[in-house]
C-alpha cells in the first residue's frame, strides 16, 4: 500500500521534530567548545545584529564573494571621488567581516588620512577624520581584544588631529565638537569615563588603554585558541609586542604634547593656559615618562650567567639615575643606554622636570605675553616680558643641562632671544652684554621657520577666532552694470 | 577573430587594379547610399531614426533566422532533408568546412602553416565561401520542398521575395563597387567586384530579413486586430489572482521592503548630513529595483510552464482566446502588479525619506543655529552648508548647461585646461585653471562652436537659454527682454525683405509681420514703462519687497569645482574664484568673487537684468584668483538653475525606470516560459537580467573584439596555466584548438549584444539621487528602448506558443 498524504505529513513532521531535538544537545556541545576555545562572537567583540542578519542572508558561503565585490566597488568609489558612497560601501564590508582586522585598519586610515586630505576646507577634513576615528572605534567594539585597533584609534586622535598642517583649526573644531561620545575615554588611573576637549588627552587615554590591554595579557584571541587552531592566514598583531618600546612611550608623548599645547595658542582663538593647571599637566607628563622608564624590558641578547643563558632586565629610567646605572651589568648598561638614546628619554624626562617648575611655567607665560605684545607692536611691554622671561628661564635651566643643550629648546628659546633683540632695536636700546642665551642668537637669525602648531605664529594675534572658510570674500561683487540702452527707434 | 567579418579586407587585398569608375547622377548616388545604409548591419544614423533603423535591421535578421530555422527544422522533422540524398552531403560538407576554415585561419595566424591562396584569393576565403554556398543551397532545397509540401502561397511569396532581395543586395553591392562608392564608405583604398559581392551579400541578408519581417508583420496584424480588451483583462486578472494566491508574491515583496526599511540603521551607518539624502535615495531605489526585478524574474517564467504541466492551460485554450492574448494578458497582469507595487513603494519610501532626511535637515539647521548662538562660527557655517546641501539634493533641479572651453595662463584658447595628474576615471574628467593668471574657464550659451571640433570646420552646438524661464512675462525684466526680442524679429524681417531674391509675396508677408511686431513692441514698451514706474514708486515709498515682486527673481548659478593646491597657503583660508557673466548682445555684465567650497554646490545669485536682451546668448567666465592654486572643472560643473522642481515627482520618474526594467523582464520571462520548462525558463530569465544589468559592458567589449586575454576557451587556458592576459601564448595544439573554438563562439556571443537589453540605461535613479530632474526626452527614449525589447520578445513568444502543442 502506498502511504497516503496524511501519513506522509506525519512522517515528515516527526523527522523535523527528531532533527530539532538532535540539534539541541549538539548546540549545547558546540557552545561549550566555543566557550572553551574562546571562539564565540561575544568573545571577540560585540555581537552586531545587522552584521548577523547580513551573514545569515548571504548564507555564509557567498560572504567572501560579496565582500570581494564590495572592496572593488569601494576602490571605484575612491577613484570617482564619491567619498560618501565609499564610506557606505566600507561599512557594508565590515558588516560582512567584522573580525577581519585589516579592513578596520586599512579603511579607517583611508577615511581619516586619504579621504580627509582630498577635501579643501578644514571643517570637512575634520569631519572625515572624525568618520575615520569612529570607524576604527567600531572596529574596537567588534574586536575588543585587539590592541592594534585601540592603538590606531589613539594614533588618529593624536597624530592626524594634532600634527596636520591645519592642526590649529582641527584642534579647535575638536574642542567645539558637541559630540561627547567622540571625546570620551576611560581614565587609566581612576577607571572612570571622562570627556575631554583636547585631542592629545584623547590620544593619551586611548594609548593608555592599548598598553593596559597588552599588560593584562590581551592578544587578538584569548585562551587556548592559538594552540589548537592553525590559521591559514592569521592577522598578525602589530602593536604591543614585548619589545615594542615605541608602543609603550606613546601615552607619555601624548601627555607631554598636551602639556606643551596648553602653553601656546595651539587651538585657533583659544588663549594659552598657565599656572597650576600647566604645572599639574607637566607633572603628570613626568609621571608618565617615569612609568615608561620603569617598565622592565628584556635585553635582545642572551648572556651566560651562572651557567645559564639569560636576558638582562632593562629599565630606561636607569639612564637618568647614575647610582643605579653603575650597579648594572655591562650588557644591561649597553641596552639601557642604547634604548634611552633611541627614545631620547633623557630629553623628555628632563623637559618635563624643567617645565613643571613654577619658574618654568612663569617663563613660558612671560614669553607668550611678550610674543603677543611683540606681534601687536607694544614693544616696551614686549621688552619687559622677554627680559623677565629670559632671566627666569635661564635660572631655571641651570638645573637641566640636557634640556638646555637640546636643539628643540635652542630653537624655541632662540626665537625669543631674536625677538627680544629686535624689540630692543626698535626701542633704540642697546643689547645688554649679560643677555642670557646670547649664543643662540646667530642660529635664530638664520632660521625663518615658524611653529606651525601655534595660531599666533600662523594666523596672528586674535586671528582664527572662528572665521569660517566660506566667510566674506576679500572684495565685494560689483553691481550689475545696466544693460545698454535699447536700440534707437524705441 | 572570425573569418566572416574579415572577408571584405581579404578580398580587397586580392583585388587587381580597378577599372575607372563610372559617372552617375546624384539622385542615383543618393539612392545607393540609402540602400547601403538600410542594408549594412554595422552602419546607422544618429538619433531616433537611426535607432529605429538598427532596430528594424536587428528584428528583421532575427525574423529571418527564426523563419529559416523553423522551415529547416520542419524539413528535418518531415524527413524532407537529412535522409541521405545528394544535397544532404552538401550540408554535411558545409558543417565540416566551417570549423575547418576557422582552424586553418587560426593556424595561419599562429604561423603553423603558410597562408595559401588560389588565383589571388586566400584559401580560407574560398573555403568559407564554399561553406556558405553549400549551406545556403542545402537550406534552400529543404525550405523549398517543405513549403511545397506544407506551406501556403504566402510562404512561396516570401521565398520569391527573398530571392529578389538577394539579387537586389548583390546588385547594389556590385554597382556601388563599380561607381567607386564602396571604397569611399568602407575607407579601403582599392576595391573591386569581389568586395561588391561580399558587401552585396551582407546587404542582401538584411533585405531578406525585411522581407520576412513583412510576412511576420502580416501574420501578426490579423492577430492584433483580433485582440479584444475584455479577454486581455480576463487573463490579466487571472494572472494577478494566481501571483497573489499561489505565490503570495506581492505580500512577500512588501514585507521584505518593510523589514528592510524598519531596520535600515542595521545596514546603513548614518552618513554625513550633507549626503544623507543622496545615499538614502540611492539605497531605497536600489531596494525597490532588486525586489521588483527579482519578483518578476521569478513570477513570469514559472507561470506558463506550470500551467501547461498541470494541464490547467486547457481551461484557457479551450475557450475562444487568442494566443497573443495569453502572452499579452499575462504581461498586463504582472505589470498591473508591478504598477501597484511601484506606487506603494514610491509612497512609502517618499514618506520615509521625508521623515528621515527632512528630520535630519531640521536637526542640522537647529544645530547650526545653536552653534551660531554659542559663537562657534566655523561649526555654524559648516552645519548651515550641510543643511543647504541636503536640501539641494532633495530637489529636482533643471540645469541649463553651456559649452565649456578654456583660456590658458597666457590667454590662448584651448578645449581643455591643465591636467594636474589626478586619476581621471571619472565620467567627465576635470581640467584645471591656474590662479592669478589670465587662465579662464568659459561657459558659452547660444549657438556656439563645439570646442573639440577643428577651428576651420566648426561643429555648432545649440546651447541657447530659454530666457523666459528666467525672466517671466509680467515682470520689469521680462517685458524689457520682450522688447529686445521683438526688435530682433523686426530687424531679421527687414533684413530678409531687403534681399534681392525676395519675391513680392514674401515681401508683403514680411511687411505684415513687421507691422504686427511694431504694434506688439509698442504694447511691450508700454507694459515695461508702467511696471518700471510702479517699481520705482514702491521703492521710493520704502516698500522694497513689493517692488522686488515686480522684478524677475534672481538668476541662480550653481557650481561644483575642485581645488588643487600647490602650496598649503594660510591654514583655513579658502581658494577664491571670480565669476563674470556677460551678455554679449547688450554688453551688460555682472561680476562676483567668492570662496570655493570643494565638493559642495557653490551658489551665486545674479541680477537677472544681465539676461535682458541676450536672445539666449551668454558668456560665463570663471577665474581662480588665489595665486599658485588651481581650480578644476568640467562642463557639467556650472549651470544656470532654471527650476528646483518637485522631488516627489522626480522620485516617481526614477521608479518608472525600474518599472520599465520590470516590463522588459516580464516579456523575457513569458517568452522563455512559452517553450521551456519552468526551471530552465527561470534560469534563462535570470541570465538575461545578469547579462543586461551587470555584464553589458563586457558584451560591448565582445562586439568590439576587445576582450583582453581572448575568448572563453583561451581564457580557460590562461587560467589553468597562470598566464596573464597580456602575454603571448605559445602556439601549441591546445592553444590552436582553443582559439579555433573561440573564433567559432565569439561571433555568436557578440550577437547577444543585440538581444540582451541594456538594463543599466533604463535605470535613472542616480540622477534622482543627485537631485537633478529626469529629462522628459530621456524618459521617452527609455520607454521606446524598453518597448523595442518588449515587443519582439512577446511576439516571439506568441509565435512559439502558436506553433506549439500546448495540450500535449
Amino acid at each position: 500500500m502506498r502511504p497516503t498524504n496524511q501519513t506522509k505529513k506525519i512522517i515528515y513532521g516527526l523527522v523535523i521534530v527528531l532533527l530539532f531535538s538532535a540539534m539541541y544537545p549538539y548546540t549545547q556541545w558546540l557552545d561549550r567548545v566555543k566557550d572553551e576555545k574562546d571562539l564565540g562572537e561575544a568573545a571577540i567583540g560585540q555581537v552586531d545584529s545587522g552584521s548577523f542578519m547580513m551573514k545569515l542572508f548571504l548564507l555564509g558561503g557567498f560572504r567572501g564573494i560579496v565582500a570581494n565585490y564590495l572592496w572593488i566597488q569601494a576602490e571605484d568609489h575612491k577613484k570617482n571621488h564619491d567619498w560618501d558612497r565609499l564610506k557606505a560601501t566600507v561599512d557594508l564590508i565590515t558588516k560582512l567581516q567584522p573580525h577581519f582586522l585589516s579592513i578596520w585598519t586599512f579603511q579607517g586610515w583611508n577615511l581619516a588620512y586619504n579621504v580627509s586630505v582630498e577635501w579643501d576646507a578644514p571643517e570637512d577634513k575634520y569631519e572625515w577624520i572624525k568618520q575615520g576615528i569612529k570607524f576604527v572605534q567600531r572596529g574596537v567594539e567588534n574586536n575588543q581584544r585587539s590592541p592594534d585597533l585601540i592603538w590606531d584609534t589613539a594614533w588618529f586622535y593624536y597624530h592626524k588631529l594634532g600634527f596636520s598642517d591645519e592642526s590649529i583649526i582641527l584642534r579647535r573644531l575638536f574642542r567645539d565638537d558637541e559630540d561627547e561620545d567622540f571625546k570620551k575615554y576611560v581614565d587609566p588611573d581612576s577607571g572612570l569615563e571622562v570627556v575631554r576637549n583636547d585631542n592629545f588627552q584623547l590620544g593619551y587615554g586611548w594609548f593608555s588603554r592599548s598598553v593596559k590591554l597588552v599588560d593584562d595579557g590581551g592578544t587578538r584571541l584569548g585562551g587556548g585558541t592559538s594552540e589548537n587552531i592553525q590559521y591559514i592566514d592569521p592577522t598578525p598583531q602589530r602593536k604591543g609586542r614585548a619589545d615594542d618600546i615605541a608602543f609603550r612611550s606613546m601615552p607619555s608623548h601624548a601627555q607631554t604634547h598636551y602639556a606643551a599645547a596648553l602653553e601656546k595658542m595651539s587651538m585657533a582663538g583659544i588663549e594659552a593656559t598657565f599656572g597650576e593647571v600647566a604645572k599639574n599637566e607637566w607633572t603628570r607628563a613626568l609621571a608618565e615618562w617615569v612609568k615608561f622608564g620603569s617598565h622592565v624590558f628584556q635585553s635582545h641578547n642572551e648572556v651566560i650567567r651562572d651557567g645559564k643563558l639569560v636576558r638582562d632586565e632593562v629599565r630606561l629610567d636607569d639612564a637618568t639615575n647614575p647610582e643605579r646605572y653603575k650597579t648594572l651589568t655591562e650588557n644591561a648598561q649597553y641596552w639601557t643606554d642604547r634604548w634611552a638614546s633611541q627614545m631620547n628619554y633623557r630629553y623628555w624626562k628632563e623637559r618635563c622636570e624643567a617645565e613643571r617648575t613654577s619658574e618654568g611655567v612663569a617663563a613660558r607665560q612671560l614669553f607668550y605675553e611678550g610674543t603677543k605684545a611683540y606681534k601687536t607692536g607694544d614693544f616696551s611691554l614686549a621688552a619687559a616680558k622677554f627680559r623677565d622671561g629670559l632671566t627666569i628661564w635661564n635660572e631655571n635651566l641651570k638645573g637641566f643641562p640636557t634640556y638646555r643643550e637640546d636643539d628643540l629648546n635652542k630653537k624655541d628659546t632662540g626665537l625669543v632671544v631674536k625677538r627680544y633683540v629686535r624689540v630692543l632695536r626698535q626701542l633704540g636700546e642697546p643689547v645688554p652684554d649679560t643677555l642670557p642665551f646670547k649664543d643662540l642668537l646667530a642660529a635664530a637669525e638664520a632660521d625663518n621657520t615658524v611653529d606651525p602648531f601655534d595660531a599666533i605664529e600662523m594666523l596672528g594675534v586674535g586671528a582664527g577666532l572662528g572665521e569660517p572658510s566660506s566667510g566674506p570674500p576679500p572684495t565685494t561683487g560689483q553691481p550689475a552694470s545696466a544693460p545698454a540702452a535699447p536700440p534707437a527707434g524705441l | 577573430m572570425s573569418a566572416f567579418p574579415s572577408w571584405p579586407l581579404l578580398w580587397a587585398q586580392a583585388a587587381a587594379t580597378p577599372p575607372p569608375p563610372l559617372e552617375i547622377s546624384p539622385a542615383l548616388n543618393n539612392a545607393l547610399v540609402w540602400f547601403f545604409l538600410a542594408g549594412e548591419p554595422s552602419l546607422t544614423l544618429s538619433g531616433l531614426v537611426g535607432g529605429l533603423l538598427t532596430w528594424l535591421k536587428a528584428v528583421g535578421l532575427l525574423s529571418l533566422f527564426g523563419w529559416v530555422g523553423y522551415w529547416v527544422v520542419t524539413a528535418v522533422k518531415e524527413r524532407v532533408v537529412g535522409v541521405g540524398r545528394w544535397f544532404d552531403y552538401l550540408g554535411l560538407a558545409a558543417l565540416a568546412l566551417i570549423p575547418l576554415t576557422v582552424l586553418v585561419q587560426v593556424m595561419q595566424e599562429q604561423k603553423w602553416v603558410k597562408a595559401a591562396s588560389l588565383a589571388g584569393v586566400p584559401l580560407t576565403s574560398l573555403m568559407s565561401f564554399a561553406a556558405v554556398i553549400f549551406l545556403g543551397f542545402w537550406a534552400l532545397i529543404g525550405v523549398w520542398r517543405t513549403i511545397g509540401r506544407l506551406g501556403r502561397r504566402a510562404d512561396y511569396l516570401v521565398l520569391v521575395g527573398m530571392g529578389l532581395a538577394f539579387l537586389l543586395g548583390l546588385g547594389v553591392g556590385l554597382v556601388m563597387a563599380r561607381v567607386n562608392l564602396l571604397p569611399q564608405i568602407i575607407g579601403s583604398p582599392t576595391s573591386g567586384w569581389r568586395d561588391g559581392i561580399v558587401y552585396g551579400a551582407r546587404l542582401s541578408v538584411t533585405y531578406m530579413g525585411f522581407v520576412v519581417l513583412l510576412r511576420v508583420a502580416g501574420l501578426l496584424l490579423g492577430e492584433v486586430l483580433a485582440v479584444r480588451g475584455r479577454r486581455l483583462y480576463a487573463i490579466a486578472r487571472v494572472t494577478l489572482y494566481e501571483s497573489n494566491r499561489k505565490m503570495w508574491a506581492p505580500w512577500v515583496v512588501v514585507i521584505v521592503f518593510g523589514m528592510v526599511l524598519a531596520f535600515t540603521h542595521w545596514f546603513l551607518q548614518p552618513p554625513r548630513a550633507a549626503e544623507m539624502g543622496r545615499l538614502y535615495v540611492g539605497t531605497l531605489t536600489l531596494l525597490c529595483s532588486l525586489l521588483l526585478t527579482s519578483m518578476v524574474t521569478i513570477l513570469a517564467p514559472i507561470s506558463l510552464p506550470t500551467d501547461i504541466q498541470q494541464q490547467t492551460i486547457y481551461t484557457v485554450v479551450t475557450k475562444p482566446v487568442r494566443r497573443l492574448e495569453i502572452v499579452w494578458g499575462r504581461m498586463l497582469g504582472y505589470m498591473a502588479l508591478v504598477t501597484v507595487l511601484v506606487a506603494v513603494f514610491g509612497g512609502v519610501s517618499l514618506a520615509y525619506l521625508w521623515r528621515t532626511v527632512q528630520g535630519q535637515r531640521v536637526l542640522t539647521t537647529q544645530a547650526a543655529e545653536k552653534a551660531q548662538a554659542e559663537g562657534r562660527t566655523r561649526d555654524a557655517a559648516q552645519l548651515f552648508e550641510q543643511a543647504d546641501q541636503l536640501a539641494s539634493r532633495m530637489a529636482a533641479r533643471v540645469p541649463v548647461k553651456g559649452s565649456l572651453s578654456f583660456l590658458d595662463s597666457k590667454g590662448n584658447p584651448h578645449a581643455m585646461g591643465i591636467d594636474v595628474g589626478q586619476e581621471q576615471s571619472m565620467k567627465e574628467p576635470r581640467s584645471h585653471i591656474e590662479g592669478a593668471t589670465p587662465a579662464t574657464a568659459i561657459w558659452r550659451y547660444g549657438v556656439v562652436p563645439d570646442p573639440f571640433s577643428p577651428p576651420n570646420r566648426p561643429v555648432l552646438l545649440d546651447r541657447r537659454i530659454d530666457v523666459t524661464q528666467f525672466l517671466p512675462r509680467g515682470t520689469v525684466e521680462g517685458e524689457q527682454n520682450r522688447m529686445f526680442e521683438i526688435q530682433a524679429q523686426i530687424a531679421a524681417a527687414e533684413q530678409e525683405k531687403s534681399q534681392p531674391s525676395a519675391t513680392p509675396a514674401q515681401v508683403s508677408r514680411l511687411e505684415g509681420a513687421i507691422a504686427r511686431n511694431k504694434a506688439e513692441l509698442e504694447r511691450a514698451k508700454a507694459d515695461f514703462e508702467k511696471l518700471a514706474a510702479q517699481s520705482d514708486e514702491l521703492k521710493a515709498a520704502g516698500k522694497e519687497e513689493e517692488a522686488a515682486a515686480l522684478h524677475a527673481p534672481l538668476a541662480r548659478i550653481e557650481m561644483t569645482f575642485n581645488i588643487y593646491r600647490t602650496t598649503k597657503g594660510e591654514p583655513g583660508k579658502p581658494v577664491y574664484a571670480e565669476i563674470e557673466v556677460t551678455n554679449s548682445s547688450t554688453g551688460a555684465s555682472v561680476a562676483d568673487v567668492f570662496p570655493i567650497k570643494e565638493y559642495y554646490t557653490n551658489r551665486r545669485d545674479i541680477d537677472p537684468g544681465v539676461l535682458v536682451g541676450s536672445l539666449g546668448n551668454l558668456k560665463i567666465e570663471v577665474r581662480c584668483i588665489s595665486p599658485t592654486q588651481y581650480l578644476g572643472m568640467a562642463e557639467s560643473d556650472l549651470y544656470l538653475l532654471a527650476d528646483n522642481g518637485n522631488f516627489g515627482v522626480n522620485y516617481m520618474k526614477g521608479l518608472f525606470g525600474i518599472w520599465l526594467q520590470a516590463m522588459v523582464l516580464t516579456a523575457i520571462g513569458v517568452f522563455a516560459g512559452t517553450f521551456l520548462s519552468w526551471p530552465v525558463a527561470l534560469l534563462t530569465t535570470i541570465a538575461f537580467f545578469i547579462a543586461g544589468q551587470l555584464a553589458f559592458g563586457f558584451l560591448i567589449d565582445f562586439t568590439r573584439q576587445a576582450v583582453l586575454g581572448g575568448g572563453p576557451f583561451e581564457s580557460l587556458i590562461r587560467l589553468v596555466t597562470h598566464d596573464n592576459q597580456m602575454s603571448e601564448l605559445a602556439p601549441t595544439a591546445g592553444v590552436v584548438v582553443a582559439k579555433t573554438l573561440d573564433s567559432l563562439v565569439m561571433p555568436i556571443m557578440s550577437m547577444l549584444v543585440y538581444v540582451v537589453p541594456n538594463f543599466q540605461v533604463l535605470d535613472v535613479t542616480n540622477t534622482v539621487a543627485d537631485g537633478f530632474a529626469v529629462d522628459g526626452g530621456l524618459m521617452v527614449s527609455n520607454t521606446l528602448l524598453a518597448l523595442a525589447y518588449t515587443l519582439p520578445f512577446s511576439v516571439a513568444g506568441y509565435f512559439i506558443l502558436k506553433n506549439r502543442e500546448v495540450a500535449a
